[in-house]
């Protein structure tokens, strides 16, 4: 699979994303001056302004920070999918994530609930999903 | 404490038909508003040499405040295109504000229009706004506008409390003060047991939580001071405004629970001099039915998670301490995309000017508006003053 299948409209700035994802690793952007981490990649930490910054694979846990169960697709290629829920999880590591809760049903997804990140295909991309963790 | 904004007045308010209107464009829209704002204003089409718009999703051309002028056959000093999603009217005007008190121009026009209704469709208007969404980080996850708005709406039940039934609260209120305005898109009868009854569309908001798709266009005109003192209608002062830009995509923002009108807000209070309490009249941007209630606790109408309360006991009715959306809100006037904002205007000059007929504020003097843009992303307020 090449980059440009497996990475949504990446810029070249994001790459590292995808390729992390490709490797089954969640990677952030890292800043080496106060170690701030951030998603989407920048030219300079938003923290702190600092130019030197990395790609570090970071644990792919977090938390639900919140949700919904999307009922009504926004487009055809959704259609298929309702009702499906979307979360917002707060990594470990920092950043914010938005992807589909997979593994538990529909109703069950819950704030606060711990979740693994893991990315799987669709459609010819890969995309992250969040499963439900024992915490 | 002397401010641009003294040196400007709002002197003219129009609107074209709102809801469907399928026999029109986008670029007809634009025009008859301003024709009807001009109208209002006393003035003529010669007389503005300033003109502001915000583009067309349904016809989107390059440079469209300058294709709107060739259109009107006019060509102002200053013509500019601006967009800052659902808070655009509130920079739009704050720029035009900033171009008169600079002696740039004397009679500036903001006007925005667009027929996503009939010219573009409900899904494709739905599908072109979930573009919203970050196309490598949030697109992917198939989230639309509701999903979004959802998002936070679940977050601020989780930490406050609040309460779905007082979110329904706000569409029925809503609706109540349409139906007192003739041109508002939204008539019919609607409760809170209604909106409650409706299809989830993304937990927890359902259909009836949302703002329809429409067609409209607004327009405002504003003036020189000088110029404002010898209009007919009586000019209405801005004495605060007050922004915020928080962020644009949705994974970017901190707590989704306090939005920008915590900054916004304020600001616009400390250059106007005033307090929440001395607000007459409130038109709220609620593009969704619980953001209302937010709002009202940012803009500091009421404590922190006490929105819903506030909602409750009746203050935003029009016999309450605090009428909102005397128009109908977003909810059920209508909602064409950026024009709305405008109609937020527009309802709150004809409060101030006594001209808002069964849905008039006895003795309405100060009006606040607030509007926001992207998913709660970024933020505008205006304080406005009558000479009543």
């Amino acid at each position: 699979m090449s980059h440009h299948q497996s990475a949504p409209q990446a810029e070249p700035e994001n790459l590292p994303f995808w390729e992390g994802a490709q490797a089954g690793e969640l990677r952030v952007q890292r800043c080496q001056t106060c170690g701030h981490h951030q998603l989407y990649a920048r030219l300079w930490c938003v923290s702190c302004g600092g130019r030197a910054l990395t790609w570090t694979a970071v644990r792919p846990r977090g938390t639900v920070y919140s949700f919904t169960v999307v009922r009504r697709a926004p487009t055809a290629e959704f259609a298929a999918d309702v009702p499906y829920p979307i979360a917002l999880v707060d990594l470990d590591a920092g950043p914010r994530l938005m992807g589909h809760v997979v593994g538990c049903p529909v109703d069950e997804v819950t704030v606060g609930m711990p979740v693994g990140v893991r990315f799987a295909p669709r459609q010819g991309l890969l995309v992250a999903q969040f499963t439900p963790i024992g915490s | 404490m002397s401010s641009f904004l003294d040196h400007c007045a709002i002197v003219g308010v129009g609107e074209t038909a709102v809801g469907k209107v399928p026999d029109r464009t986008s670029i007809q829209l634009h025009a008859e508003a301003i024709r009807a704002a001009l109208d209002d204003a006393g003035l003529r089409l010669r007389d503005v040499d300033g003109l502001v718009t915000a583009g067309s999703r349904v016809s989107p051309v390059l440079y469209h405040a300058d294709v709107v002028a060739e259109y009107l056959g006019h060509h102002p000093r200053h013509v500019l295109t601006v967009n800052a999603g659902g808070s655009t009217s509130v920079a739009a005007i704050e720029h035009a504000a900033a171009m008169i008190g600079a002696g740039v121009c004397e009679v500036v026009v903001v006007a925005k229009a667009d027929n996503l209704a009939t010219g573009l469709g409900r899904d494709a208007t739905v599908a072109s706004m979930a573009t919203i969404g970050h196309p490598a980080y949030e697109g992917p996850a198939g989230p639309t506008i509701p999903a979004m708005y959802a998002m936070v709406a679940r977050r601020y039940i989780h930490e406050y409390g609040a309460d779905v039934t007082d979110f329904a609260l706000v569409a029925e209120i809503d609706r109540e003060h349409a139906r007192r305005h003739p041109a508002a898109q939204f008539r019919a009868p609607l409760t809170a047991q209604d909106v409650l009854g409706s299809r989830l569309v993304a937990d927890p908001l359902r259909l009836l939580d949302c703002a329809p798709v429409s067609d409209g266009g607004g327009a405002v005109v504003l003036a020189s001071a000088a110029r404002a003192r010898d209009l007919p209608k009586p000019p209405i002062r801005i004495t605060g405004v007050g922004e915020h830009h928080g962020y644009e995509h949705l994974t970017q923002a901190g707590d989704l629970t306090v939005t920008g009108a915590a900054v916004s807000g304020p600001a616009a209070f400390r250059a106007a001099g005033l307090t929440p309490a001395e607000i007459d009249v409130a038109m709220i941007y609620d593009a969704f039915s619980f953001i209302q209630c937010m709002q009202l606790e940012d803009l500091g109408f009421c404590p922190k998670g006490g929105g819903g309360a506030f909602v409750r006991e009746g203050n935003t009715r029009l016999s309450g301490r605090l009428p909102v959306n005397t128009h109908g809100g977003v909810l059920s006037f209508g909602h064409p995309g950026k024009p709305t904002g405008l109609f937020l205007v527009s309802e709150a000059v004809r409060q101030l000017r006594g001209e808002a007929a069964d849905r008039q504020v006895a003795g309405a003097e100060t009006a606040l508006v607030h509007m926001e843009g992207g998913i709660l992303a970024s933020h505008g307020t205006l304080i406005l003053a009558g000479d009543r």
